[in-house]
């Protein structure tokens, strides 16, 4: 039995704004986990934490004309079914943003409180300034905005 | 060794006991240059490139003796169990090569593809490597976009979902490579 594919609304939508040489490509990449079934990871791992419990969340290259979109999907929950679900579509430089993102989190015990907590809904914002002259511009509650205590961890 | 022993062992040559041991000291000679040699395989297997010569030469070779082993055979082309399995072989041996193909609307670009993606790979490993090496980590403009788009994947946890359709894959049957 092929593995079921599910994708949300925003993505739906991301998918419809792209001109269609990049659907196309888009598309094939997402045809590939037709194949794919159960826990066999064929993308890469976002190692970010807010992922629902027992999956994590993955992500596919498509290519086209020199733009790269990337595809992050997870694995559908026990609950959802069997297969896959497609969250988000991003273009290649907001990606490798992401992947610098977890970088940092991983990498700095603060940021990585600050995240943690904010995807846990328990903080609202996190002030996380550079010194003068170490970033391009000091930024303030650079982590990822939730929606609050109800997102899956 | 005692002073004894040592005589004795003078006269009626190595004891027993020195011969395992020099036996074990040879197995493991050979075991440490086995794994030395493995070691310089795995090394010299790592720049092996399909792509680049001297194996793409060798590839290219192989096809012209198979053309030729082709028209030596009498070079049929009428039933197809006379030329396929030499059009497959060619082909397989080819393929590292081959920029890309399509398929009806589904196109893959391989070799464009493997590249940015690399570059892609290349780009997000130095700056891993930058941020590591300079101590304190502060937010930059690019963590926080990236912090933002791990933010929308979040959200669209709670999105409605819906059962995916591919929209533009057509799946007539012509086909294209170009290499």
């Amino acid at each position: 039995m092929m593995p079921e594919i599910r994708i949300t609304r925003s993505a739906a939508e991301q998918l419809d704004k792209l001109d269609y040489a990049d659907a196309v490509e888009v598309q094939a990449a997402i045809e590939v986990l037709r194949s794919r079934k159960g826990e066999a990871v064929i993308g890469e791992t976002i190692r970010l934490p807010g992922a629902p419990a027992g999956t994590t969340y993955l992500a596919m290259y498509g290519a086209s004309k020199g733009r790269i979109w990337v595809i992050i999907f997870r694995p559908l929950l026990p609950g959802e079914g069997d297969g896959w679900l497609i969250l988000s579509l991003l273009p290649g430089d907001e990606y490798r943003d992401m992947r610098r993102a977890a970088e940092v989190v991983a990498s700095s015990p603060p940021v990585r409180d600050a995240v943690s907590a904010l995807v846990a809904g328990t903080a609202s914002t996190a002030n996380v300034t550079a010194p003068p002259g170490s970033a391009d511009t000091p930024t303030s509650g650079g982590a990822a905005p939730t929606t609050g205590s109800d997102v899956p961890r | 060794m005692g002073r004894w022993a040592r005589a004795l062992h003078e006269l009626t040559g190595p004891a027993p006991e020195d011969e395992r041991a020099e036996l074990r000291r040879r197995v493991r000679q050979r075991y440490r240059r086995w794994l030395r040699w493995r070691r310089v395989l795995r090394r010299r297997a790592r720049w092996i490139d399909p792509g680049k010569p001297p194996v793409s030469v060798l590839r290219w070779l192989a096809v012209l003796g198979i053309a030729l082993a082709w028209w030596a055979s009498g070079s049929t082309a009428s039933p197809l169990s006379a030329w396929l399995p030499y059009a497959v072989i060619a082909g397989v041996l080819i393929l590292p090569d081959i920029a890309g193909f399509a398929v009806g609307g589904l196109r893959i670009d391989m070799r464009k593809t493997q590249e940015e993606v690399a570059r892609l790979r290349q780009d997000v490993n130095n700056q891993a490597r930058a941020s590591a090496s300079i101590g304190p980590i502060f937010i930059t403009p690019e963590v926080e976009t990236g912090l933002q788009a791990y933010g929308r994947i979040l959200r669209a946890e709670h999105d409605p979902q819906e059962p995916y359709h591919p929209r533009h894959l057509d799946t007539d049957t012509s086909s294209e490579v170009r290499s």
